[in-house]
């Protein structure tokens, strides 16, 4: 697989749902 | 996870959510038809809106400056939202992504972010899932087909670090 080289105005961090559900060992694990 | 968006932020990179749709009372209840992954979220009220399971978990909350596109209701953070429209805004070209869960929400969302022209950075131990089997089918079977890189925490780290 290619290296990618990031340029900073070009790229952003994407977050994908960082849910108490989710991450919370025990807590609702709805799939979604 | 949490080193990832502490890097991005040292190097000041623009930080994104894509968050999945919050149960509300009455959601889906008119729907004609609605798939299986929604059912799911009907019936366990994933991410109810007001209680502790569906807030952003205290680490991860969005800073001021750092954007929240709308809600999806399936799993892609793009389909019927304004990801597209605010990551284009802000000239965004190129994508690191991480979060949960692999073979629902990310996958879809990486998936949906090639189609629309992005070039996408996965990084696989930012992420996790059910089971082995999903996670093992959405890293190194589908994820691969779209991503551009898939990386770890540690690899993504050093990249981002000297910009």
């Amino acid at each position: 697989m290619a290296k990618v080289t990031y340029d900073k105005q070009l790229t952003a961090l994407l977050v994908i749902d960082p849910y108490n559900d989710f991450i919370f060992e025990g807590a609702n694990d709805g799939i979604a | 996870m949490l080193q990832v968006l502490n890097a991005a932020r040292k190097a000041e990179l623009h930080v994104f959510y894509a968050l999945h749709h919050r149960y509300r009372p009455g959601d889906y209840e008119t729907w004609k038809y609605i798939a299986p992954i929604q059912k799911a979220a009907w019936s366990r009220r994933t991410f109810e809106y007001g209680t502790w399971g569906g807030e952003i978990r205290s680490e991860f909350k969005p800073q001021p400056g750092d954007i929240v596109a709308l809600e999806h209701w399936g799993s892609s953070g793009f389909a019927n939202t304004d990801l597209d429209l605010q990551l284009k805004k802000h000239g965004i070209h190129q994508l690191i992504v991480m979060g949960l869960i692999a073979h629902t929400c990310v996958e879809a969302t990486v998936r949906y972010a090639v189609e629309l022209g992005y070039e996408v950075t996965m990084v696989k131990d930012a992420t996790a899932d059910y089971s082995d089997e999903e996670m093992h089918t959405a890293l190194d079977v589908n994820i691969p087909n779209y991503a551009s890189a898939i990386v770890t925490t540690n690899e993504v780290i050093d990249a981002i670090s000297s910009l």
